[in-house]
């Protein structure tokens, strides 16, 4: 009996002294698949973090900020179960990161019962942010950057698209966002395929594709398989039958551009964030990211940079008040020149608002580049008017 | 038409070529070597460094791929595997998932998580015209490639006096070294030319698989595949499966696309019901004289509740208030320990070993969700639902597991929770598919006790259900029913002969253990209000195996065991380092392998065996 109000005594001391700590610190859990076939997602936001806090200081607004990463490995009931254990025994006062879209609604109903921001930086399907008010989007949606390749398409000669996706989340609203701006601007659709997730082989899907002698073959497959999908693009020969290839900006992700060598050379995509983009604020990123992280920094990591931007951002506006509601209040609507570019919150979907590019690959300096030739300004996701 | 045959023709010749290795080890010396991956990735990345790195010509990586795995092989082969190889197949399971666990790690850990480019050179690329049909350079290169090895390998088993000390040594391993055959030589050497073999598939197939970390994980599947559908005592047979699964599933998805990933799995599982031993196995049943699956395990005793199996429900209980802050990570160490124990009953007492138990995990999953979301937001009556439906799958599968090798199960169980992975992601009206299933609102329990975000609630739910079906297993496990499976295990035959209506015992164990899954996936799915395709996934009924390896077999104790060594184990490195865990969670796998678990999990018993066995006999080959 006496051991256990002495034991509670200690809980409740421990508990004063945690609400003491928290109330000048905030924490930020960050949930990515560090391991399994995403990981590369992962680390490129976790480097982006580092460098944002190693630019910005642990301190904003008289807080100072904590990062606690965990690694879900790319399985939605551990993505959950860390948000839990994060808000419950961290006292987390904000969610991020989310490598895959099933992740991000996984946690969504922790989120909203704990009234925090879920701030998802990678997952790019369209509807996450429908599914509770707390969800807020410092990455992409597929359908904001397919849209305006879909208009290119049709001015630039394109008549008959084959479509080519990844059959999940992402790759149905691609297909969908592509086809529908697509026919409306005069041009057809003549076949859609769809490829499983977990596919060793395109061979098949682009004989398919071959035999339908399309004008271009309109491609969406997840960053790390874009170059195996290229290089038997090539080997087909595809591009000698005269059918170009258009993409997303994930086949020919700034990661790993540079390993696919030539082939890769003159494929265009449209994309919120090219390594090689013309400023100055992505000239310091780049070099940052580098000299941080030894590698290129791609559109995920952007995602990872602009969520602690906003994070940051929000504190100031509240004079360093990180409850959920002020946080997400102030979130909504800020504007800021992101390494991408001009980024607007918008304050009605809770979703960026920002410029899409077009762009080449090309050789530059001996690497292989995005190179951006034109730009939609202020894209707005079509599927959230 | 052809240009698809050729493609097939090629990928097929890959996969043989990679897994011929497998075959060896696993056909002639009877080792499940799940790290064969490792070996390719070995070769892939040595390939990947040397053309891109220093500018070797791509034919000289090549060879220095075969080179590099055949290297690493002969490394590892009398310093790790040899000690292996009498050991029973689960424990050779666990040891090799632990290398691969460490090997992605340290791949990942040197070279990054992106994917690796082996650049070809210009003579491979592009496409030749040869009558109107169109055929890829570098895949008529790989086809030559390996349809030469393939003969070359025929000819040297058959044919050389090396391939016949080889069989002889694999038939009766003392009679070879009494005639003066090096056997350890051999099985060296010969182990390290299969894992040369894998490291040039690694290279050649870079091109067409990609190469990242997860490479091994990613493509074990499909080499066993090859191996359980050739069958493991021939090269023709591989070939043969290879050429087979290769076509079937270009051609499959090329005319069928939406089918695409059911063909390879349907045709195996096939083959398999049909053939058992595979497609060209030699008629004598000797591939099934197999190492025992697991430990030789306890006699079964009384039925009596003793003390302490009293005790752990307390103990379980007391975490909680101990560790309220962990009542999530409990949760997931209560679904998961029931999970475990479902599989016991088949495997342990049952001899079933299974690769696809999270087939009724999952379908349990989805229908309690399902079912919450349509009809009911009760938890109880989800929990039914799922245990149920789980059930009516596990029965309707159940003659499938009856007939083969122990590699036949693991292929066919795997094939079912595969064909199931895809049709849950093929319905995706139904299912949600790859996003998940949005919008399951699980009601209070009892109509009293919600489910918090501090899962308590979840955790005493969860813990709650596994006791109740705990006690049922462990009831069913120690009654007559219970008795005449483990004859059945230990020898079919005998309870054949017995009067023991063999099959009907094993589809009525299969299909409890089934429902008992799908009430643990039920849990799951109540008590995060989520479910998606993962629950489905391979990794699922991996992981299960593993813990209920660790956890030892046979006494339904393991799973719970298991369970919490895994999770906290798990738990605890990720913590550390959310990177790399991996490779230590595979370090301690080996470590509990090489240093026995018994001893680790269960010293009382390693103790108790030393004794009964000083006084019973002098076991000349126990010291192994």
């Amino acid at each position: 009996m006496i051991r256990r109000t002495l034991m509670s005594g200690a809980f409740a001391l421990a508990l004063a002294a945690g609400t003491a700590f928290a109330q000048d610190t905030v924490k930020i859990g960050l949930i990515l698949p560090m391991t399994g076939p995403f990981a590369s997602t992962g680390r490129q936001i976790d480097g982006a973090v580092k460098l944002w806090l190693s630019q910005n200081g642990t301190t904003v607004a008289g807080k100072k900020i904590e990062v606690i990463l965990k690694d879900d490995g790319g399985t939605a009931d551990t993505t959950r179960r860390l948000a839990q254990e994060l808000v419950v025994n961290d006292k987390v006062q904000v969610l991020a990161g989310f490598g895959l879209t099933p992740l991000a609604l996984a946690t969504v109903p922790i989120a909203t019962q704990a009234k925090i921001p879920e701030l998802v930086m990678a997952a790019a399907t369209s509807s996450i942010t429908e599914q509770s008010p707390y969800v807020i989007r410092a990455g992409f949606t597929l359908p904001q950057i397919t849209v305006p390749l879909a208009e290119w398409a049709a001015k630039n000669g394109i008549r008959k698209v084959v479509t080519l996706v990844t059959d999940y989340g992402p790759g149905i609203d691609a297909e969908n966002a592509f086809k529908s701006r697509f026919t409306a601007a005069g041009g057809e659709v003549t076949a859609e395929l769809r490829v499983p997730l977990r596919n060793p082989d395109f061979a098949p899907f682009l004989q398919r594709a071959h035999d339908a002698r399309p004008d271009a073959v309109f491609v969406f497959v997840p960053s790390g398989v874009g170059s195996i999908f290229m290089k038997q693009f090539i080997e087909r020969g595809m591009d000698k039958s005269g059918i170009r290839l258009i993409g997303t900006g994930d086949v020919t992700d700034d990661d790993i551009l540079n390993g696919m060598g030539d082939v890769a050379l003159g494929v265009i995509t449209s994309f919120h964030y090219s390594a090689a983009h013309p400023s100055a604020a992505n000239k310091a990123y780049v070099e940052g990211y580098k000299k941080l992280n030894g590698t290129r920094p791609n559109f995920m990591s952007v995602g990872g940079y602009d969520g602690m931007r906003m994070i940051y951002e929000a504190l100031k506006k509240t004079n360093g008040d990180a409850s959920g509601d002020a946080l997400l209040a102030a979130m909504k609507g800020l504007s800021f020149e992101s390494p991408r570019g001009p980024v607007t919150i918008d304050p009605a979907t809770r979703d960026p608002i920002q410029n899409v590019y077009m762009r080449k690959v090309e050789r530059v300096d001996g690497e292989l580049w995005n190179v951006e030739f034109a730009t939609t300004p202020s894209v707005k996701d079509p599927l959230h008017k | 038409m052809l240009t698809i045959l050729l493609d097939g023709i090629a990928y097929g010749m890959l996969l043989f070529l990679i897994a011929s290795g497998l075959a060896v080890t696993l056909g002639l010396m009877n080792f499940v070597n799940l790290a064969h991956g490792a070996f390719a990735m070995a070769g892939g990345y040595v390939a990947a460094v040397l053309s891109n790195r220093l500018g070797v010509p791509f034919l000289l990586t090549l060879p220095l791929a075969f080179a590099a795995g055949a290297a690493l092989g002969a490394a590892l082969e009398p310093t790790l595997y040899r000690r292996m190889y009498r050991r029973p197949h689960l424990d050779q399971v666990l040891f090799t998932i632990g290398l691969v666990f460490m090997a992605v790690a340290a791949v990942d850990f040197a070279f990054g998580a992106t994917q690796q480019y082996v650049k070809l050179p210009a003579y491979l690329s592009g496409r030749i015209e040869v009558a109107g049909v169109g055929i890829g350079v570098y895949r008529l290169f790989i086809i030559a490639v390996c349809g030469l090895l393939a003969v070359l390998l025929q000819w040297t088993l058959v044919s050389t006096r090396l391939g016949s000390r080889l069989r002889a040594a694999v038939d009766d391993t003392r009679v070879a070294s009494g005639l003066g055959i090096n056997v350890n030589a051999i099985f060296m050497s010969t182990f390290a030319f299969g894992s040369g073999l894998a490291g040039l598939g690694g290279a050649l197939g870079a091109e067409l698989l990609g190469l990242d970390p997860t490479f091994p994980l990613k493509y074990i599947i499909y080499f066993l595949v090859v191996v359980a559908v050739g069958g493991t005592t021939t090269i023709t047979g591989p070939l043969v499966a290879s050429l087979l699964l290769g076509i079937a599933d270009v051609a499959g998805k090329y005319y069928a696309p939406k089918l695409g990933a059911f063909i390879i799995y349907s045709v195996m599982i096939a083959v398999l019901v049909v053939r058992p031993q595979g497609l060209f196995a030699r008629a004598t049943g000797a591939a099934s004289a197999a190492a025992p699956i697991a430990h030789a395990l306890p006699a079964a005793r009384g039925s009596r509740l003793r003390p302490w199996e009293i005790a752990w429900p307390i103990v379980a209980l007391a975490a909680l208030a101990m560790f309220p802050r962990h009542a999530a990570l409990m949760n997931e160490i209560a679904i998961l320990a029931l999970f475990a124990v479902s599989l016991d009953l088949i495997l342990g007492y049952g001899g079933i070993v299974s690769l696809g138990h999270a087939a009724f995990f999952g379908t349990g999953c989805y229908a309690a969700a399902l079912f919450a979301k349509h009809f009911m937001h009760e938890p109880l009556a989800g929990l039914v639902v799922g245990a149920a439906v789980a059930a009516i799958v596990g029965a309707a599968t159940s003659p499938l597991v009856l007939r083969g090798t122990d590699l036949t199960r693991l292929m066919v169980t795997l094939g079912v929770a595969s064909i199931l992975y895809e049709i849950a992601n093929r319905f995706s009206e139904v299912t949600g598919g790859a996003d998940g299933l949005q919008g399951v609102v699980m009601g209070p329990l009892l109509g009293q006790f919600a489910f918090g975000l501090d899962g308590r609630v979840a955790y005493l739910y969860s813990l709650t259900t596994l006791v109740l079906l705990f006690l049922l297993a462990r009831r069913v496990a120690h009654s007559p029913f219970g008795h005449s499976l483990q004859a059945i295990r230990d020898n079919r035959l005998r309870a054949g002969m017995m009067g023991i209506d063999v099959n009907r015992r094993l589809a009525a164990v299969y299909t409890l253990a089934a429902a008992i899954a799908g009430a643990a996936g039920a849990l799951l799915a109540q008590t995060t209000g989520f479910a998606s395709l993962d629950v489905l996934d391979f990794h699922r009924s991996a992981d299960v195996m593993l813990v209920l390896v660790i956890g030892g077999t046979g006494y339904l104790y393991g799973g719970l065991i298991g369970a919490v060594i895994f999770v906290l184990m798990k738990d605890l490195l990720s913590n550390l380092t959310p990177q790399y865990w991996q490779f230590w969670v595979g370090l301690v796998l080996v470590i509990i392998v090489l240093v026995g678990h018994e001893r680790i999990v269960r010293p009382w018993h390693a103790l108790a065996d030393r004794f009964t066995r000083r006084a019973n006999a002098p076991a000349p080959k126990a010291a192994q």
